[in-house]
């Protein structure tokens, strides 16, 4: 089971992604007699129990039963044309979903889910940021939901017009981005024809309205008030929209160190780190930077990464439903090959989330030294994307990833153990992590003055 | 056993947005073509089946919402689709309360209270042979303790909360009277009481023009409305004034009863089904014992924006038959019929069904241009259009508030009444 879940693994906005398998054609099993004559009390029940039993799967929950009568008495009695199956779908399935009361699992339309699934391939539109939303309790002790930048990809609009870690987005084009419970409303939420600032509508947007947009359009610009920690007032920037990729692997040297910038797990990364350990000499020690890798990618590169830099058998643990924990393997190695023990810094700063947290906690484990200005952005969860038949789909956080040796990033983010002062120069940075590799970081806190923790 | 079905036309019994979602969804897409791709149940099953084995929670609780919590958040999301405020799910409780207050029977001791100027709790009227009547307690009494617990600070829902009940429980009142200075401890006994749909009095006592207002189209609400009727015509009523102002409907037989009380002969209302059919309600035999029914006086209607659906078939009715006028202002605009189905684990679904049509076949539904959002047509327009401000309601309260028993206290704040008397007195004058 978790083998055909890991096939597809991916990771995307900081979190880490699987899919399953679309359901084939699937048989109307729960579907019940519609016939003209209004059904009564009686002849509803009788009917979707007949067809609980000729269904392949037989639901094991009693209130089951109730959506399949209520949905045969609206398709039955209903006076009006009704909306597609497709549609009646995905409201419902929108609905129940909102009820988890969990931001990171939610109903995806066709459009949606297409987004996801390109930008697992390192293929971004709009602002070119991976985003996320996550609850912030507020004084009041209210959850209010905000819409975050992880991370600007290199090169992209949202990265020319300054947008940072942390910044939190809260007005789209002078509307209120609204912090509540965007899951009930809508999913097309459609912009009341005839709403009024009175009634708060005609200035505001929902949160999946605006986090979409964000990620869809490849032209035009867009106002965005940004909230930044340390910046007292809110300010506002103007951010354009176009395809922005996954950046390449980047490999540079220093001394006989070699600093491999990895800002995303796609496709490109594996071959590049190959070539790239080929040509480094054979017990330099190497630079892992993973500063502003949001996790983008897959989840299957991530491992292989792993492999090619320190040899181990688990690369992570998964705590999923019910507190069942199971390890996720590293990919065996194939034939003829063997890992070379290398010296390895893992350089990290805030915008270091997810899958690039786990590879970060598996070096670690594996003896790795990490080196960075503060913790990591501290997303642990992984989140499963079930598609639906017609190209919608849903996600389910299905459970939580601890490093092999118990190293847990969920929330608060990995800690560098060098501790880096803020302000450094970028070849002072790469030239603290080199050293942090060759001599290890005990050493460097001990030599390092006023940059310990 | 027969499933109870019953046909309902109520506007408010949701709250909702307005403009633009009372349209029905786009046409043309049928329920079946090219539908099977993902039928809702599987979909719902599918999804219901991946959270019982994969699911991890992340709220506080840390314990993923039962299955009966998800599903009705999956049906109610079902027919949110639909784009029909009217068509709803029911949870057992909802649907327990809805039938409560359609029925209008409901356990508790009988009074309708009110807050007065000083934020007392004022009884307003008591329900003949309701406890409260069987123990003298009568209109203006103040209450002051229930249970021996104070009040003060306590809603009206609050206090009316704790007046239900269990039938055959009892529950100890303490009330302030005007006459009596020492308070007045009673203890009742709950029981099932109707509650009074129907407040009658002679308005106008000069010309003895009646008054009767219908709160809601509830189930015994014909019975109510008849007897009202017979008491002011026992009393001389040679004019009457029938106020459907704020009525928010209710039951579509209910509506046809009290409508044959107008108009004895011909059509009520057209319904018309989903496969297009059109049937018409007539008007019902034996309810032309009365002066009313025989039409030996005026009647006006008020209506306002309030009046929706049960009371605009009423309204429809009276004035497609020319058997009344209507004063006040346009009517809410509800042209739809509503079903209600129990279910098995006794919630329940309510599903628009019919659309209706008055007697000339005008569909008095709201309409909206799908472009501008503007109102094009929808609702029964009065034939005399009176309004009522903010300050006549605020007044009318008042003056209510400062006189508990006084009936007629507010009719002088009240524009549309005093419309409504003055073209009937000048008709008998």
């Amino acid at each position: 089971m978790l083998a055909a879940f890991l096939a597809g693994a991916a990771f995307v906005g900081g979190r880490v992604w699987r899919e399953v398998a679309a359901p084939s054609a699937t048989p109307p099993a729960t579907r019940v007699a519609q016939a003209g004559v209004l059904p009564s009390r009686q002849s509803v029940a009788r009917s979707s129990g007949k067809s609980a039993e000729t269904s392949a799967a037989k639901p094991r929950f009693g209130v089951a039963a109730t959506f399949t009568q209520v949905q045969s008495l609206v398709q039955s009695e209903y006076v009006d044309p009704l909306p597609s199956d497709e549609s009646l779908s995905h409201g419902a399935a929108q609905a129940l979903l909102a009820a988890l009361e969990d931001e990171q699992s939610r109903f995806l339309l066709p459009s949606e889910r297409a987004v996801m699934e390109r930008e697992k391939a390192g293929n971004f539109a709009g602002i070119g940021a991976v985003t996320t939303v996550r609850g912030e309790k507020t004084v009041a002790g209210f959850t209010e939901l905000h819409l975050l930048i992880v991370a600007p990809l290199p090169g992209s609009p949202a990265q020319k017009a300054g947008l940072r870690t942390g910044d939190r987005v809260t007005h789209f084009d002078g509307k209120y981005i609204l912090p509540a419970n965007p899951y009930l409303l809508p999913s097309k939420l459609p912009a009341p024809k005839n709403a009024t600032d009175e009634d708060g509508l005609g200035r505001g947007i929902g949160l999946l309205v605006a986090e979409r947009t964000l990620r869809q359009q490849t032209t035009g610009t867009h106002v965005l008030t940004v909230a930044r920690r340390g910046t007292k007032q809110p300010f506002t920037v103007t951010v354009g929209n176009a395809a922005t990729t996954a950046p390449p692997l980047r490999v540079s040297r220093v001394g006989a160190a070699t600093v491999l910038t990895m800002g995303a797990f796609t496709k490109t990364t594996l071959g590049a780190l190959e070539a790239a350990l080929r040509a480094a000499p054979p017990h330099g020690s190497v630079v892992l930077d993973l500063r502003q890798n949001a996790g983008v990618g897959s989840l299957d590169v991530a491992r292989m990464v792993a492999a090619r830099l320190a040899p181990g058998s688990v690369f992570a643990l998964e705590i999923g439903a019910k507190g069942k924990r199971v390890a996720l393997p590293m990919p065996s190695p194939e034939k003829g090959e063997a890992v070379a023990r290398r010296k390895i810094a893992v350089l990290t700063d805030g915008g270091t989330a997810g899958l690039a947290e786990a590879v970060a906690a598996y070096l670690v484990d594996n003896g790795a030294s990490i080196v960075g200005t503060g913790r990591t952005w501290g997303d642990g969860r992984s989140t499963t994307l079930y598609p639906l038949a017609d190209g919608s789909g849903y996600t389910l956080t299905t459970g939580r990833l601890i490093g092999s040796g118990g190293t847990g990033w969920d929330k608060r983010g990995l800690a560098p153990r060098l501790l880096l002062p803020a302000g450094l120069s970028e070849a002072e940075t790469l030239a603290r992590a080199t050293r942090a590799a060759t001599v290890g970081e005990a050493m460097m806190a001990k030599t390092t003055k006023g940059a310990t923790r | 056993m027969t499933t109870k079905r019953l046909i309902l036309l109520a506007a408010l019994t949701i709250a909702g947005f307005g403009a633009g979602a009372l349209l029905p969804s786009s046409p043309g897409k049928s329920a079946h073509a090219g539908s099977d791709k993902l039928p809702p149940a599987e979909t719902y099953l599918a999804v219901m089946r991946n959270i019982h084995a994969h699911y991890v929670p992340q709220n506080a609780s840390g314990k993923v919402p039962d299955d009966t919590r998800l599903t009705y958040a999956a049906i109610s999301g079902m027919l949110g689709v639909l784009n029909d405020r009217y068509t709803q799910f029911w949870t057992p409780k909802e649907y327990a309360a809805n039938m409560e207050e359609t029925s209008g029977v409901f356990a508790g001791i009988g009074t309708t209270l009110d807050t007065n100027k000083d934020g007392k709790v004022v009884v307003l009227q008591t329900v003949p042979e309701s406890p409260a009547a069987k123990m003298g307690i009568v209109p203006g009494d103040i209450l002051t303790q229930i249970n021996k617990r104070p009040l003060s600070g306590k809603s009206l829902d609050a206090v009316t909360e704790l007046l239900k009940g269990t039938p055959g429980t009892s529950v100890t009142l303490t009330l302030r009277r005007a006459k009596t200075p020492a308070p007045v401890t009673v203890q009742l006994t709950r029981a099932l009481v109707a509650a009074p749909l129907v407040e009658s009095r002679m308005a106008d006592t000069t010309h003895s023009i009646g008054y009767v207002s219908l709160s809601l189209f509830g189930e015994n609400a014909d019975a109510q409305f008849a007897k009202a009727v017979a008491k002011l015509e026992k009393q001389g009523m040679r004019g009457m004034v029938f106020d459907l102002r704020d009525n928010p409907g209710g039951l579509l037989t209910v509506a046809q009863e009290i409508a044959s009380r107008f108009v004895t002969e011909g059509v009520i209302v057209w319904t018309q089904e989903k496969n297009g059919k059109m049937t018409a309600l007539e008007a019902e035999p034996g309810k032309r014992e009365t002066g009313l029914s025989r039409g030996e006086y005026p009647v006006i209607v008020l209506v306002n924006e309030g009046s929706a659906s049960a009371s605009e078939i009423v309204a429809g009715a009276i004035k497609d038959h020319s058997a009344g006028k209507l004063v006040g202002t346009r009517t809410y605009g509800k042209g739809l019929v509503q079903t209600i189905f129990p279910l098995d684990d006794d919630s329940a679904v309510k599903i628009t069904t019919q659309h209706y049509f008055t007697p000339s076949k005008t569909d008095i539904h709201k309409k909206y241009d799908k472009r501008t959002g503007a109102l094009i047509s929808g609702g029964i327009a009065p034939d005399v259009t009176v309004q009522l401000s903010d300050d006549d309601w605020f007044n009318m309260r008042d003056a209510r508030r400062a006189a508990p028993t006084d009936a007629n206290a507010a009719d002088k704040f009240d524009p549309q009444l005093r419309k409504a008397l003055t073209l009937l007195q000048a008709q008998l004058d």
